[in-house]
C-alpha cells in the first residue's frame, strides 16, 4: 500500500533527468544511450534477452517508485502487484467483484467470524505447504508488523481451525472482510520471509514469480518465473524492475529502449511518445480520482455555493489540456466499472451560466465591478491547498483557479506537504482542499464513503448531515453483496446532491510499451499497474 | 603541534554539535505532526485515510511525545554510538542510507573541483602577476558572468543544447564518463569563479609584500622572484581555498544532483526535506558539516605545518 | 568632448560601475514601468494558446497554460528584486548589530556569536535555507526569512573584524576619555567606518540572492504557483523544454541579467570605494 501514494512523487519533485542504477560500473561494449540504465543488472539482461528463445523471455520495467524496502507487509503492492510473487486469499474480477484465489470459498457464521477454506495443494516458493497454520501465522504477522491493517480490517486474530480451514475473528462486525482480505499488505507469505529475529530475508509467496534477488544500492528487484505455480506458470522467464523516480528518465529509458514497460509518463510526452516507431502508450483509468473538498465552516457552508463552484469546472479541459488525456472527467464518486457505481449519475456537467445564477441565489454578488463576487462587504476570496506527490494535483489548481475567477472567486493556491495540510484544515484557514483520493482501496463499495462522508469524517470541515451516517450503518451491517451495493448507490446519490466533496477527474494512468510487449491486458484494481501472467515479448 | 592538532579537533565537534542542535531546533519549529508524515509514508497511502487510532499507534512506537529536550538528548547519545535514526518515508536506517550516496556525491564533486582547479589556479597566478591587462579584465567580466548564472537553469540550458537538441551526451544513466560531463560542467561553472578570484587576490596580496619588493631590489626578475617568493607564499590561502571547497563538496551539489537525478546525498537531503524526513534530513546536514569541518582541520593542519605563524597565532580563529 | 566622458564613465576604475549602473536602469525601467505597459494578468490561462513559440505578439512566447511568458517574466522581476533586497536589508541589519555586539562586548559573548556564526557559515548557504523552508513551508516571507538567516552571518563575520580594528585604533581611546557614551561611540566612530565596506558587501550579494531565491523556488521551496517567479516558471517549463524551450529559457536569461548587472555593479562600487577591501571580502 506504501507504494500507492507515491504515484509520480518523482514528477512533482523537481528534476529532469536521471539514473536509479548502478554506478560508474562495467558497461563496456554498450553505448550510452542504448545501454541499461541499471549498469551490472542490465547487462545481464541484454544478454538475456538477447539469447533465449520464445517463452524464456526478460521483461524490464520501469517502476515509479525507488525501491528501497521489499517487506510484503508494508511495500505489498510492490511485491504482489507489479511483482506478482505474493497472492491474496479473494481475488477481485475487473469489475471489483470477489473472486476465488488462495481462498476458495468463505463464509461469515455471525457477525465477527469468518471462516476461509483454503486452495489445496498450493506451496510457497521456498517448498514449505501453503497451509491453515501458515495462512494464519501470516495474517497475524501482517497485523502485528502494520498495525494500520487493524484499523482498516478490524481484524482480531487469525486461527487454524482445520488443515485448510483458517477462522478470522474481527474486533467490531466488518460485513466486507474478505474484501479487505484483497489488500496486497494483507499477501500470504511464508514463514522463510523472515529470519528468527524477524528480519526480512526476501519475500516467499505462492505466486507465479519468485524473488531472485534484491540489490538495494542499485535498486533492482530480480524475479524469475515459478515453475511449481499452482496455476498455469507465467510465459516470461524472468522480469528486472528498476526504481526510476523521474517520469522523464523513464520515458527516455523506454524511448531508448531500456525498458521495456513503465506506467505513468509526463502528461506532455505522450502524444509524442506514441507516434515513435517502438513505442506504444496506452491509458486507462484507475481507481482513484481528483477530489476537491470544500471547508464547509467557511464560505462553502452553502450547498449552493458548493454546487455552482462544482458547474463552474470545466473538467473536459482539465483532462484534455491539463491531464493531457490521463484521466476523463468525473461523472461520479466511482468510475463506471465498478460494480456498484450508480451509472446514472453525471456530477460532471459544465454550466457557468446556471452556476453564476447559483451564487446569485446565494447572495454572492459584484456589486464593486472588480470581477470578485462579494456578500456582507466580503470578498469570496479563499485558499486552495493541496500538494505535489500527485503531479497532476498542483496542474489542477492552477486551472480552477482560472476557471473560478470566471465565477468570480477569487483563488489562492498553496502546496504543502501531508502533515502541514493537516494542521492547516485544523485551523480552517483554507477554501477547498484538492487531493487524490483512492476509491477502491479494498475493492468495497462502503469503505470510501465511511471514510468520507460519516459525521466522524465530514465534522472537522465543518459538514454534519445524519442521513449519511443512518445510510453508512444500514451499509456496513449488509453482509449481503447486493443489499450494500444498494446502499452504496443511495449514499452516492446523496454525496453528489450534497456535494461537501466534489469531484474532478477521475485519475488516469499512461503505460507506456515497448513495442515487443504483447498480450498486455489492464487490471483496473491495480494501484498503479500489475500485469498478467500470460504476457509475451515478441522479438 | 599536537595540541593545536587537538584544540582544532575540540573545536570541530563542538561545531558539530552545534550544528546537530541547531537543526534539530529549526526541524523541530515544523508545522505538523510527524506521525502523519511516518503513518503516510511507511504505512498507508496518500490517498488513504488517516485514522487518528493509526496516529497514536505510531507515536507511540516512534515516542514521539517526549519533550524535544529528551528527544534530542537521545538522538545525541545514539548518534554517538552510530545510531543516526530510522527514516521516516524508507524506514532504513540514516547511516546506512547516507554511507550508500557520499561515493556518489563525492564522485561528482571532486572531479568538478579538480577540473575546476586545473582551470583555475594558473589562471588566477597569471593575472595577478598581469594585474589590469587584457586577460585580467576579460577573465574577470568571465568569473562575474559565470557567477550570476544560476545553476539549476544552465544544467537545463546544457540538457537542451547537448542532450535534447544536438544528442551528443545523455542525461539518463550514469554508467560512463559521458553521463558525467553535464553535471560536472554545471558543477564547474559554479566553482570557477570563487576558485579564480581567491587565487588571484591572494597572489596579488603577496605580490604587494615586502619581501617581494625586497627581492626585486636584490635584483631578481619579476618571473625569478614569483617562482622564489610569491608561490610558496600563496599556497596558504590557495589551500584554504581548496579545503573550503572540497568541504562545501557534500553539501553543494543538492541543485546539480537534483536535477541530474545524481543519487548522491544532496538529492537525499532534498527529498527528506521535500517529504518531511526528519531523521533523514538531521543526518544529512550533520554528514555536511563533519566533511566540511574536517577539511577545515585538515587545512589547518597543512598550513600549520606550512606556516609555523598560524599555530602559534591559534589558528583561522 | 568624446574623449572626456570616456574618461570619466569608462576609466578603468569606472567601467564596471558603469556598465552596472545602465544595466541597473534598464532592469528598473521593467520592473518599474514595465507592468503598467505590459499590463495583462499574469496568471490567467488560456488552453487555445498553449505552448506557441515567440513571436511578435508573444514575445517570449506562451507556456503550457497559454500564458503569455513575456508578461510573466517582466511581472516576476518585481518579486525576484523585492526578495533579495529585503533578504539583504534584514541580512545586513541582523548582521551589523551581532557583529558590532560582539566585536564592542568581546570575552564570552563574541566568543559565542562568533561560534553561532560559524555555525551558520559551516554550511553552504543553500542548505540552511532548504532546512528552514522545509520547516517552515512554501511561501516567499518564509522564503525571505530563510535567505536573510543565511546571510546575516557573512555581515556580522565582517562588521565584527572591522569594530575591533576601530576599537583598537588610537583616536578611540581618547573618544573615550573625553566621556563619550557606547553608543555614541557606535554611531559615531564604528558606523561610519564601516558602511563602506557593508554596502559594497550588500550590493554584491544582491545577485547571488536572487539566484539563491530562484533556486528555492525551482525546487518547490519558495514561491507558489501560479506566481510568476522565475525559479518556479523555469520549474514549470522544464517539463516541456522539448516542445516549448522558450518557457525555460526566457525567466533563465532574465535572472542571469539581473544578477549580472548586480554583480556589476557590486563590483563597480567596490573599484570606487576601497579595491582592497572587496579582495579581502573575497579571501574571508
Amino acid at each position: 500500500m506504501r507504494l500507492n501514494k507515491k504515484i509520480s512523487k518523482g514528477i512533482a519533485i523537481a528534476s529532469l533527468v536521471t539514473i536509479s542504477g548502478g554506478f560508474l560500473a562495467a558497461c563496456g561494449g554498450t553505448t550510452g544511450e542504448n545501454k541499461d540504465t541499471t549498469a551490472s543488472q542490465g547487462n545481464q539482461t541484454t544478454t538475456t534477452a538477447a539469447s533465449a528463445s520464445a517463452g524464456d523471455k526478460t521483461l524490464r520495467i520501469g517502476e515509479l517508485w525507488a525501491i528501497d524496502n521489499i517487506d510484503p507487509v508494508s511495500d505489498g503492492t510492490l511485491i504482489k502487484e507489479k511483482a506478482c510473487v505474493t497472492e491474496v486469499l479473494c481475488e477481485v474480477n475487473d469489475k471489483f467483484e470477489l473472486q476465488p484465489s488462495l481462498a476458495t470459498k468463505w463464509e461469515n457464521k455471525d457477525e465477527n467470524t469468518w471462516v476461509f477454506t483454503l486452495k489445496e495443494g498450493v506451496k510457497f516458493h521456498d517448498g514449505t505447504d501453503m497451509d491453515a497454520e501458515a495462512v494464519a501465522w501470516s495474517i497475524n504477522n501482517a497485523l502485528e508488523k502494520n498495525p494500520t491493517l487493524v484499523t482498516s480490517t478490524k481484524i482480531a486474530k487469525a486461527e487454524a481451525t482445520g488443515a485448510n480451514e483458517v477462522t478470522i475473528t474481527t474486533e467490531t462486525p466488518n460485513a466486507e472482510l474478505p474484501e479487505f482480505m484483497h489488500l496486497a499488505n494483507m499477501s500470504i507469505i511464508g514463514k522463510g520471509t523472515y529470519d528468527s529475529s524477524g528480519n526480512l530475508v526476501k519475500p516467499i509467496g505462492t505466486g507465479p514469480f519468485k524473488v531472485e534477488e534484491f540489490n538495494s544500492s542499485t535498486g533492482v528487484l530480480t524475479i524469475v518465473r515459478n515453475d511449481d505455480y499452482h496455476s498455469t506458470p507465467a510465459s516470461l522467464a524472468k522480469v528486472t524492475i528498476s526504481g526510476m523516480t523521474d517520469s522523464n528518465t523513464r520515458a527516455m529509458a523506454l524511448e531508448a529502449g531500456e525498458i521495456d514497460f513503465t506506467c505513468d509518463l509526463p502528461f506532455n510526452e505522450l502524444t509524442r511518445l506514441d507516434e515513435l516507431d517502438n513505442v506504444r502508450v496506452e491509458k486507462y483509468d484507475t481507481a482513484r480520482i481528483y477530489t476537491c473538498q470544500f471547508n464547509c465552516k467557511g464560505l462553502f457552508g452553502d450547498k449552493k455555493v458548493r454546487q455552482a463552484t462544482s458547474l463552474a469546472m470545466d473538467r473536459q479541459t482539465i483532462s484534455d489540456k491539463v491531464l493531457n488525456g490521463a484521466g476523463t472527467p468525473a461523472k461520479n464518486i466511482f468510475t463506471e466499472n465498478m460494480a456498484w457505481c450508480d451509472t446514472s449519475i453525471d456530477g460532471s456537467k459544465f454550466d457557468l451560466e446556471q452556476a453564476k445564477k447559483l451564487m446569485e441565489e446565494a447572495g454572492w454578488v459584484d456589486s464593486n465591478g472588480d470581477g470578485i463576487r462579494e456578500k456582507d462587504g466580503q470578498d469570496f476570496e479563499f485558499t486552495a491547498i493541496t500538494y505535489t506527490e500527485r503531479p497532476g494535483l498542483p496542474l489542477i489548481a492552477e486551472a480552477l483557479q482560472s476557471q473560478l475567477k470566471e465565477l468570480g472567486m477569487k483563488v489562492n493556491v498553496s502546496t504543502m506537504d501531508n502533515a502541514a495540510i493537516e494542521e492547516r484544515k485544523e485551523k480552517g484557514e483554507w477554501g477547498i482542499y484538492l487531493a487524490g483520493m483512492a476509491t477502491a482501496m479494498a475493492p468495497s463499495s462502503i469503505y470510501y464513503l465511511n471514510n468520507n462522508y460519516s459525521s466522524e469524517k465530514t465534522e472537522p470541515i465543518g459538514y454534519v448531515n445524519e442521513e449519511f451516517d443512518k445510510l453508512l450503518a444500514e451499509g456496513q451491517k449488509a453482509f449481503d453483496t447486493e443489499t450494500r451495493y444498494e446502499v452504496s448507490k443511495k449514499i452516492q446519490k446523496l454525496a453528489m446532491e450534497e456535494l461537501p466533496i466534489a469531484y474532478i477527474c477521475n485519475y488516469g494512468v499512461a503505460y507506456g510499451f515497448s513495442e515487443k510487449v504483447q498480450n498486455f491486458k489492464f487490471n483496473p484494481t491495480a494501484h498503479d499497474y500489475m500485469w498478467n501472467t500470460d504476457i509475451t515479448i515478441t522479438d | 603541534m599536537a595540541q593545536f592538532i587537538i584544540k582544532r579537533i575540540i573545536y570541530g565537534i563542538i561545531v558539530i554539535i552545534g550544528v546537530s542542535f541547531l537543526s534539530f531546533i529549526v526541524l523541530s519549529l515544523a508545522p505538523g505532526d510527524d506521525a502523519v508524515t511516518i503513518l503516510t509514508h511507511t504505512f498507508i497511502g496518500f490517498d488513504d485515510q488517516i485514522y487518528q487510532q493509526d496516529v497514536n499507534t505510531v507515536t507511540n512506537l516512534y515516542s514521539l511525545d517526549r519533550p524535544l529536550v529528551m528527544q534530542y538528548g537521545s538522538w545525541l547519545g545514539n548518534a554517538i554510538k552510530g545510531d543516526w535514526g530510522v527514516s521516516y518515508v524508507h524506514n532504513l536506517p540514516v547511516w546506512q542510507m547516507i554511507l550508500g550516496k557520499i561515493p556518489y556525491t563525492l564522485t561528482l564533486g571532486i572531479t568538478a573541483f579538480g577540473i575546476a582547479f586545473v582551470i583555475s589556479v594558473p589562471i588566477g597566478l597569471y593575472v595577478a602577476t598581469h594585474r589590469n591587462g587584457v586577460v585580467d579584465h576579460v577573465s574577470r567580466i568571465i568569473t562575474i558572468f559565470f557567477g550570476s548564472i544560476p545553476s539549476f537553469w544552465l544544467a537545463l540550458v546544457l540538457i537542451l543544447i547537448f542532450s535534447v537538441k544536438l544528442h551528443w551526451l545523455p542525461i539518463t544513466g550514469m554508467g560512463s564518463v559521458r553521463h558525467v560531463i553535464l553535471p560536472c560542467v554545471t558543477l564547474m561553472v559554479g566553482m570557477i569563479p570563487s576558485t579564480l578570484r581567491i587565487t588571484r587576490s591572494s597572489m596579488s596580496e603577496v605580490m604587494g609584500q615586502d619581501y617581494m619588493v625586497t627581492a626585486k631590489s636584490k635584483g631578481l626578475t619579476e618571473r625569478q622572484s614569483v617562482y622564489r617568493h610569491a608561490l610558496v607564499n600563496t599556497l596558504p590561502p590557495v589551500i584554504t581555498m581548496a579545503g573550503l571547497e572540497v568541504g562545501h563538496i557534500l553539501g553543494g551539489s543538492v541543485i546539480v544532483e537534483t536535477i541530474f537525478v545524481w543519487p548522491g546525498i544532496g538529492k537525499l537531503l532534498y527529498d527528506s526535506i521535500i517529504s518531511k524526513d526528519y531523521p533523514m534530513m538531521q543526518g544529512c546536514i550533520v554528514t555536511i558539516a563533519i566533511g566540511y569541518i574536517v577539511s577545515m582541520l585538515v587545512v589547518d593542519i597543512v598550513t600549520a605545518a606550512i606556516d609555523p605563524r598560524i599555530r602559534l597565532g591559534g589558528g583561522r580563529n | 568632448m568624446k574623449k572626456g566622458i570616456k574618461s570619466r564613465f569608462f576609466s578603468r576604475r569606472r567601467s564596471l560601475f558603469t556598465i552596472g549602473i545602465i544595466c541597473s536602469v534598464i532592469i528598473a525601467f521593467f520592473t518599474i514601468i514595465g507592468p503598467f505597459i505590459w499590463n495583462a494578468d499574469p496568471t490567467a490561462t488560456d488552453y487555445a494558446n498553449q505552448c506557441l513559440p515567440p513571436s511578435g505578439e508573444h514575445w517570449f512566447g506562451t507556456d503550457n497554460n497559454g500564458r503569455d511568458v513575456f508578461t510573466r517574466v517582466i511581472s516576476g522581476a518585481h518579486l525576484s528584486i523585492g526578495v533579495a533586497l529585503a533578504v539583504v536589508g534584514i541580512g545586513a541589519a541582523i548582521g551589523i548589530t551581532v557583529g558590532i555586539v560582539a566585536g564592542f562586548a568581546g570575552g564570552a559573548v563574541d566568543t559565542i556569536l562568533m561560534r553561532i556564526v560559524e555555525i551558520m557559515l559551516s554550511f553552504p548557504g543553500i542548505i540552511f535555507a532548504l532546512a528552514v523552508l522545509g520547516t517552515l513551508g512554501n511561501g516567499t516571507e518564509h522564503q525571505i526569512i530563510a535567505l536573510a538567516a543565511v546571510r546575516w552571518a557573512h555581515y556580522a563575520r565582517l562588521v565584527r573584524i572591522e569594530t575591533i580594528s576601530v576599537m583598537n585604533s588610537e583616536y578611540l581611546p581618547a573618544s573615550r576619555a573625553i566621556g563619550n557614551s557606547k553608543l555614541r561611540i557606535v554611531f559615531r566612530y564604528i558606523l561610519p567606518n564601516i558602511i563602506g565596506r557593508v554596502i559594497v558587501i550588500a550590493t554584491l550579494s544582491i545577485g547571488p540572492v536572487i539566484l539563491a531565491g530562484a533556486s528555492l523556488s525551482y525546487l518547490g521551496l519558495g514561491a507558489q504557483i501560479p506566481s510568476p517567479e522565475w525559479g518556479l516558471m523555469i520549474n514549470g517549463g522544464k517539463e516541456y523544454i522539448r516542445q516549448a524551450p522558450w518557457i525555460t529559457v526566457a525567466p533563465g536569461i532574465a535572472a542571469v541579467f539581473t544578477a549580472f548587472s548586480f554583480n556589476l555593479l557590486g563590483e563597480g562600487i567596490g573599484d570606487l570605494i576601497d579595491p582592497r577591501l572587496k579582495e579581502k571580502a573575497e579571501v574571508d
